[in-house]
């Protein structure tokens, strides 16, 4: 890996993360540097551990978690397993556009740019549409 | 004013802040657990969870008895959040009268055994419970305040 490189791990609630991650495949192509996870199997303490376990796994990259809601219960113990690491963020409150921007300019800016950019794509992608 | 008694080891996220705030309309939640109350960051953690309109209250089991019952909540609408019903009892003994707890979330860990969807019982947990039966007060499981109501009394003792 590039040190610029970076995974994705997407936790949700219920199959929000899997139908996430099929639905950008089916956009462009097999992504292999993403994992989904859903809090609905999981407690809390089984769902940091799955999380940090990825973390851990991949050390040589920084970790980008995208949770489906700010406040919920997986982005409260996404917050926790993150707690202590340098190179893994939390980004909550995801879109189908942020993990588009997210799978295809990863490797093209540093970690804290592209977290800036994702952010930034994703609040410009809400919009009222009223021709 | 508790409006609500909720066991819920999660305690505060989008069930309860989205699932009954919305029914509800609580003004606060009072999460009463020790443990959190002891950790800065834990309870700013769940302190940022609630929406803007809800005023989030994070204490020990014995500071949330004394404050609820020197009236500090009369004027509010207020949830009243616990991870086990192992707090649900040490209120009680301590004066708090409390006559029907929502069961909303315990959820599975190694050696509990699945009674419902979102509630898993070891024997300590059917213990305590029972115990909270014997001292009159209604179980109700749901996790939503849409579902139906699963009384617990009977499959607990």
């Amino acid at each position: 890996m590039k040190e610029n490189d970076a995974i994705g791990i997407i936790v949700t609630h219920g199959n929000l993360a899997q139908e996430l991650l099929n639905t950008v495949e089916s956009i462009v192509g097999k992504v292999d540097f993403c994992q989904a996870i859903s809090n609905a199997d999981l407690n809390d303490e089984a769902l940091i551990e799955r999380v940090r376990k990825i973390i851990d796994e991949h050390s040589d990259a920084y970790s980008i978690l995208f949770v489906d809601y700010f406040g919920g219960s997986c982005s409260m113990n996404c917050s926790r397993a993150v707690k202590g690491y340098d190179r893994a963020v939390v980004i909550s409150g995801i879109n189908l556009p942020i993990l588009l921007d997210f799978v295809t300019k990863r490797g093209t800016m540093g970690p804290e740019e592209i977290i800036d950019h994702l952010i930034q794509r994703g609040q410009e992608s809400v919009r009222v549409i009223d021709p | 004013m508790i409006i609500l008694t909720r066991i819920d080891d999660r305690l505060v996220h989008a069930q309860v802040v989205v699932g009954w705030g919305r029914e509800l309309n609580p003004g606060r939640i009072i999460v009463a657990d020790d443990e959190v109350a002891s950790d800065e960051w834990e309870s700013e953690l769940y302190m940022s969870a609630a929406s803007s309109e809800i005023r989030v209250s994070i204490l020990p089991v014995r500071g949330a008895f004394e404050q609820i019952s020197a009236g500090v909540f009369d004027a509010e609408r207020a949830i009243l959040l616990v991870k086990g019903p192992a707090e649900i009892l040490r209120l009680l003994d301590m004066g708090l009268e409390i006559g029907e707890v929502n069961v909303g979330g315990m959820h599975f860990r190694d050696g509990k055994v699945k009674v419902l969807e979102n509630v898993y019982l070891d024997d300590g947990d059917r213990m305590a419970l029972r115990e909270l039966v014997k001292r009159g007060v209604t179980l109700e499981a749901r996790a939503l305040p849409g579902q139906e109501k699963v009384i617990l009394n009977s499959r607990v003792v």
